[in-house]
């Protein structure tokens, strides 16, 4: 991973995505802005959907601009076993379901086909603007990864919610009443657990410079 | 139970014939019996009443996981089907396990088990979602395929449940029939299949959004990391070439991949294949072939001796496995026994019976031959309706002399000397004859004391391990060394231990690592238990297992051996050797005196019982007069 130049603390004003959308569609160059924020013309997005808003500002940590750091799977490889959603509850708490993972496979047996499901860790990352909550969303300053701290998640869902994708790659677990993603194993130096325990290899740790 | 690690603390019931679910709660048999194999054996004792028949409602359809399953502890994704078996002979208690996915998501689902008894009046199916569970209508379900049927359910209820269906032969009884979950995970042997037919249980479909609780985690993945080694550092694991080698699969043209066959596998010794073309039908078709499914493309020098019987290639036999799976038939018994004996008998022109034309010229080396065969055998067409009984029902049918010896001792068996009339009901497995045929004296006769004890084909599923040690002083003096009957019993238990747990057949136990499944299960469960205490569990399963064969179907000494030793009078195909009875019974004392069972009966005895805290067993043995 390049190293950050900037100093720690140094913080950049990112605007939300509605806002982004007003000066876009005011044609503003989003590379104005920031360069990073280029990316954030994401095709998943629905215009449609982005009626004008009052617009909020939520600033960016330095560290979550500039590269994107995410696990990618290579579904050639991949055998099916599951084992990456097993290790990556194994790591993150004391019990493994469902619920309780951040990367998941979704099984089509009948065409043979096995997708690895796994937080996009976007550069312009919905779910960090949608969290309200105090502490419960956070970018971590070594890794990049958009992260929930559990213990402050408020369980309000909005996170779930405003992920661009059509399956939210945050999962709601019902025990605790918290959201669930992927933090790439932050706390983990060794990296991502799922990445070091796939008997197959068919996860990769992927960096983006400049995304 | 929500403090509970490795369990979930909770049994399903389900009455078909009442149309009602109960939940039981409580950890008392989970935590004496573990769970899977074990469980059912105590499930069955429990609730399965002495003479019921594998179709009477009073049957139950034992359905369990274990501790471990659906943790990522190494190939612990495996369920345990229990009950009494339609294709044993005679019908008596048996299991088979399953792999796949559908385990885990029962777990997630909340439940270590579920028992289904009664028989629903008309074609059901069970929903499991989480807490809710119901018996719906399956009148549109039945008699669709097995794959067809899960792609319906998958389309009812969303893509990420799991099932566990049967065939067309399930709804018909049939006693090869099969439970299938994806495209090639059967619990195929003992024809529970036909035991869901009977209950006009079209399949069960879970999907569970829970969790297990795990004691020690970090333990837990540092033993997965030793029992696994990490494959970065390993190169052999990902050569991507398939580990047990199978003709006729190498250097095929279509996308295919190594594959796992169940939850938190890492061994992959699987394969897939994508858009293979059908012989016989139009499109194309994706599935996995593990086990003895490859087969269907040929059997020319099956474990590596000489059987020339068919070759039809790889396209052929890839259709042929796909029907197999959609009628929900048994690929072992087909492949290890029926097929081949169908094989020889046409070509000895034993096949007089009129109701064979239906199938005649018997031609494997055409994919539509196999599909008229699966088609008669799935609806009971013509011969079918017989062959539906599996090989051993309808050798007995049709007459032992010409249809079994006749095509033992036929010209044309040349090379390999094999009945298919053979024990408890089940093709060969291991044992020196016949499929496996490769086991060598004098190491089919420990295959011989397990079949002996067992209710289904021998190996069902331990494949012998042993430590070097052991084998070298058991190969000294093999009918007198105490050495044989020990490999057996260790065998034994490990066997009852890892499909209690679950844990995978081809990987457990390691006979290097004896302490694996305790250290596994204390990670999970937080119960601490070495070595010895866990195999005093396996021990303890063998025998409530063992009390209910006494008690259900009056398992005795005289039964038990009197049933093998006809298989193992044949000279063996590699060197013509053939059992000693006389020594042999000399081995059964031995593992009877081991085993802490009556030399005479064959029934275990009050002592032994009770040191396997098992009290309770004794009395209710003794009430029925079956306690030495």
């Amino acid at each position: 991973m390049e190293k950050a130049e900037h100093p720690d603390k140094f913080v950049l004003p990112v605007i939300s995505r509605r806002r982004f959308l007003k000066y876009a569609l005011a044609g503003t160059a989003g590379g104005l802005l920031y360069p990073g924020c280029a990316a954030v013309c994401n095709p998943v997005w629905n215009l449609a959907e982005a009626a004008p808003a009052e617009a909020e500002t939520k600033a960016l940590p330095r560290a979550a601009v500039g590269h994107v750091v995410r696990v990618s799977a290579d579904e050639s490889n991949c055998a099916g076993c599951g084992l990456c959603a097993l290790v990556c509850a194994a790591v993150h708490g004391d019990a493994v379901g469902p619920s309780r993972t951040g990367i998941w496979i979704d099984r089509r047996p009948f065409d043979c086909q096995y997708d690895s499901v796994v937080c996009h860790q976007c550069d312009a990352p919905e779910c960090y603007y949608a969290c309200d909550t105090e502490d419960a969303f956070y970018i971590d300053e070594k890794t990049g990864a958009r992260a929930i701290d559990s213990d402050n998640c408020s369980g309000c869902r909005q996170c779930i919610e405003a992920c661009v994708f059509d399956t939210p790659r945050i999962r709601w677990d019902e025990e605790r009443q918290v959201a669930v993603k992927c933090d790439l194993c932050s706390h983990r130096p060794e990296g991502p657990a799922c990445v070091a325990f796939c008997p197959m290899q068919a996860l990769t740790v992927v960096r983006e410079v400049g995304a | 139970m929500s403090g509970l690690c490795g369990w979930t603390g909770r049994i399903l019931k389900i009455d078909l014939s009442a149309g009602s679910a109960e939940t039981v709660e409580g950890t008392a048999l989970q935590k004496k019996f573990l769970g899977g194999k074990g469980l059912n054996h105590r499930l069955a004792w429990d609730e399965i009443p002495a003479g019921a028949g594998p179709f009477d409602p009073e049957n139950r359809l034992l359905i369990s996981v274990g501790p471990l399953t659906g943790t990522p502890a190494p190939t612990s994704g495996r369920t345990e089907i229990g009950g009494i078996a339609a294709q044993s002979c005679p019908p008596m208690y048996s299991h088979s396990g399953v792999g796949g996915w559908f385990g885990a998501e029962l777990k997630y689902a909340g439940y270590d088990s579920v028992v289904i008894t009664g028989a629903a009046p008309s074609p059901v199916y069970l929903w499991i979602n989480d807490n809710t569970v119901e018996i719906r209508d399956a009148g549109r379900l039945w008699g669709l395929g097995a794959y067809d049927t899960q792609r319906r359910l998958k389309a009812i209820h969303g893509s990420d449940v799991r099932c566990l269906v049967i065939g067309p032969a399930g709804e018909r009884r049939s006693r090869i029939a099969i439970l299938l979950t994806d495209t090639e995970n059967a619990a195929g042997q003992g024809g529970f299949g036909g035991v869901a037919g009977s209950k006009n249980l079209k399949g069960i479909c879970v999907k569970g959004t829970g969790r297990v609780r795990i004691a020690h985690p970090k333990d837990l993945l540092d033993l997965r990391r030793e029992l696994a080694p990490d494959p970065r550092k390993n190169p052999v694991v990902q050569s991507g070439k398939w580990v047990f080698d199978k003709e006729g699969v190498e250097n095929v043209r279509y996308p295919r991949n190594r594959t796992s066959c169940t939850h938190a596998c890492d061994r992959g010794c699987w394969f897939e294949f994508r858009d293979v073309p059908r012989r016989t039908r139009p499109g194309l078709h994706a599935g996995r072939w593990g086990c003895i499914g490859p087969y269907t493309i040929g059997w020319r020098k099956p474990m590596g001796y000489d059987w020339p019987l068919w070759w039809q290639g790889f396209e052929g036999g890839f259709e042929a496995t796909e029907m197999i799976n959609q009628y929900g038939l048994n690929e072992w018994e087909l492949l290890g026994g029926m097929v081949p004996w169908l094989v020889m008998g046409f070509r000895e022109g034993v096949l007089t019976d009129r109701r064979f034309d239906i199938i005649k010229p018997v031609l494997p080396d055409r994919p539509e031959w196999w599909m008229r065969f699966l088609k008669a055998v799935a609806y009971r067409q013509g011969i079918g309706d017989l062959l539906a009984e599996g090989v051993s029902r309808a050798i007995d049918e049709l007459g032992r002399e010409q249809y079994g010896e006749a095509v033992y001792h036929g010209k044309r068996k040349v090379p390999t000397p094999i009945s298919l009339q053979q024990a408890w009901g089940y093709a060969g497995h291991w044992s020196g004859r016949g499929i496996h045929a490769a086991r060598t004296f004098p190491h089919w006769l420990i295959e011989a004391l397990v079949w002996m004890t067992a209710t289904r084909d021998p190996l069902d599923d331990t494949h012998i391990a042993a430590k070097d040690a052991w084998m070298r002083e058991f190969d000294r003096a093999p009918y007198h060394s105490p050495a044989g009957p020990r490999i057996a019993v260790w065998n034994e238990h490990r066997s009852e231990l890892k499909s209690s747990l679950t844990l995978c057949d081809w990987s457990f136990p390691i006979p290097a690592k004896p302490e694996a499944e305790s250290r596994l299960f204390s990670a999970v469960t937080g119960v601490q238990m070495d070595e010895a205490a866990l195999e005093r569990v396996g021990e303890r399963s063998k025998n409530m297992q063992r009390a209910l064969l006494v008690r259900n179907h009056d398992r005795n000494r005289e039964t038990e051996v009197n049933e093998i030793l006809p298989w193992f009078e044949r000279p063996d195909a590699t060197e013509g050797i053939v059992i000693d009875a006389e020594k042999f019974n000399g081995l059964v004392d031995a593992y009877y005196a081991r085993r802490g069972w009556d030399r005479e009966s064959g029934r275990p005895v009050r002592a032994t019982l009770e040191r396997l805290d098992l009290k309770d067993v004794a009395d209710a043995l003794e009430a029925a007069g079956r306690l030495p």
